[in-house]
C-alpha cells in the first residue's frame, strides 16, 4: 500500500512540475507582454523550477532513496504544486476578483504577483530539502547484487 | 562521524519539508477561504424588490411630470426654450437610465460582487457622467447659466450641492471592491474591509440609486410647477 501511495506521488509530483511550471510561465509571458518587458528579466522566477527539475533527474538516475521512497516529501511536493496551480487557475478564471475584470487582460496579475515571493520560499525549500537528501550512507547489511547468485547456488545444491 | 552528519542532514531535510508543507497548506486553505469568501452571494429581501419597483415608478412619474410642457402650445412667462432644453435634458437622463440592462440589473434575485461591481460601473458611467454631469450639471450653475428661468438662480445652489454629493458618492466603493483582488497575510480590521462586501455595497450603490433618481424627479417636479400644468 505503501508503495503504491508512494509511486502515484512520485507520478503525480512530475506531471504537477510541468503544469505548474507551464501556467506559471503563461501568467509571467502575458505579466511582462504587458508592460513591454523582455522575459530574460524574469528568469529569477524559473530558476527554482529549473533546479527541482534537475534535481527530480539526479533524483532517478542516481536512484536517490531518501528521496523516492519518501511519502512525505513526495507530498509535500504535490501538495505545493497544486496550490500554486490553484493561483494560477483563480488569476485567470476568477471573475470575482474584480481587477481581472477592470485590467481588461483577462488575468488578475496583481493576485498572481502577489503570489510570486510565497511560490519562490516553497521551491526553493522543496530543493534545499531535496538536496540534503542526496546526502545519504549505503546501508552495509543490505544484500548486494553480487551476493543473490551465492544464495541461489546454495537453494539448487539443497535442491539436489 | 560522517554517519552523524548525514542524518543531521537529514534532521534539516525534513524540517525544511515540514516547513514547506506547513506553508504550502496555510496558503492553500487562505485560497479556499478567499474563494468562499468572493463567491458569497446575497439573497434579495422582498422590500428589496419593492424599492427597485420605485425606482421604476419614479422614472415613469418624471416622463409624467416633463410630458406636461409642450413648447408649441406654452404661453407661460418663462422663456419655452430654456424649459424646452430642461425637458430634453430630463428626458435624455430617464431614456438612459431606463434600459434592459437597468432593469437586468435591478431584477435580479441573487447579487454577487461582480454585480455590485457592474452595478457601481453603471451608477458611474450612466447615471454620474452621462446624466449628472453631461446632462444636469448645467442647470445647477449659479454663474453664466444659459437657462432663462426666474426661479433657477435660488435654486441652482441646492441642485449644484445635491449633484457633487452625487458624483462623489461612489469611488470609495470602486476602491473597495478592487481591494479583493490581492490577498495577504490580513488582519481581522482589513478583513471587515475586504470581505463580504458584497451586501454592504449593494445596500450602498441601491441607496445611490434612489437618491439619484430622487433628485431627477424632485428636477422633475420643481419643473411641473414653472410649467404650471400648462400645455
Amino acid at each position: 500500500m505503501k508503495k503504491i501511495i508512494n509511486g502515484l506521488l512520485s507520478v503525480f509530483k512530475w506531471i504537477l512540475l510541468f503544469a505548474t511550471f507551464g501556467i506559471t510561465f503563461y501568467i509571467v509571458l502575458s505579466m511582462y507582454d504587458r508592460v513591454d518587458k523582455s522575459l530574460i528579466e524574469s528568469i529569477d522566477l524559473f530558476i527554482p523550477y529549473i533546479m527541482l527539475l534537475i534535481l527530480f533527474m539526479v533524483n532517478v538516475f542516481v536512484k536517490n532513496a531518501p528521496v523516492n521512497k519518501n511519502i512525505f516529501y513526495n507530498l509535500t511536493c504535490c501538495l505545493t504544486f497544486i496550490t500554486i496551480i490553484i493561483v494560477g487557475l483563480r488569476a485567470i478564471y476568477d471573475k470575482n476578483m474584480i481587477l481581472n475584470e477592470i485590467m481588461g487582460y483577462g488575468i488578475n496579475f496583481s493576485y498572481f504577483s502577489d503570489f510570486l515571493s510565497f511560490m519562490q520560499i516553497l521551491l526553493y525549500g522543496l530543493s534545499i530539502a531535496n538536496i540534503l537528501f542526496l546526502f545519504h550512507i549505503k546501508d552495509k547489511n543490505k544484500p548486494t547484487s553480487k551476493k543473490k547468485p551465492i544464495a541461489k547456488k546454495i537453494t539448487d545444491i539443497e535442491v539436489i | 562521524m560522517k554517519k552523524f552528519i548525514v542524518e543531521y542532514l537529514h534532521i534539516i531535510a525534513y524540517a525544511i519539508t515540514g516547513l514547506v508543507f506547513g506553508f504550502s497548506f496555510f496558503l492553500l486553505l487562505l485560497n479556499c477561504y478567499h474563494y468562499r469568501d468572493l463567491h458569497k452571494t446575497y439573497i434579495k429581501q422582498e422590500s428589496d424588490f419593492t424599492q427597485e419597483e420605485n425606482l421604476k415608478k419614479r422614472l415613469d412619474e418624471i416622463n409624467t411630470n416633463i410630458s406636461t410642457f409642450n413648447k408649441n402650445a406654452y404661453q407661460g412667462p418663462e422663456n419655452s426654450n430654456s424649459l424646452s432644453s430642461i425637458k430634453t435634458r430630463l428626458d435624455l437622463c430617464v431614456r438612459r437610465i431606463n434600459t434592459d440592462k437597468f432593469n437586468e440589473i435591478l431584477s435580479r434575485k441573487e447579487i454577487n460582487i461582480q454585480d455590485v461591481y457592474e452595478m457601481q460601473q453603471f451608477y458611474q458611467t450612466i447615471i454620474s457622467n452621462e446624466c449628472l454631469v453631461k446632462q444636469l450639471y448645467e442647470i445647477s450653475l449659479t454663474e453664466n447659466n444659459p437657462l432663462q428661468i426666474s426661479t433657477l438662480p435660488t435654486m441652482a445652489p441646492f441642485f449644484e450641492d445635491e449633484i457633487n454629493q452625487l458624483i462623489k458618492s461612489t469611488d470609495y466603493m470602486q476602491k473597495i471592491i478592487k481591494n479583493n483582488s490581492s490577498y495577504a497575510f490580513s488582519s481581522d480590521s482589513s478583513k471587515l474591509d475586504l470581505y463580504d462586501q458584497t451586501k454592504d455595497s449593494y445596500y450602498s450603490l441601491l441607496n445611490d440609486y434612489t437618491e439619484a433618481i430622487d433628485f431627477m424627479y424632485d428636477l422633475s417636479v420643481w419643473y411641473k410647477n414653472i410649467v404650471g400644468g400648462v400645455s
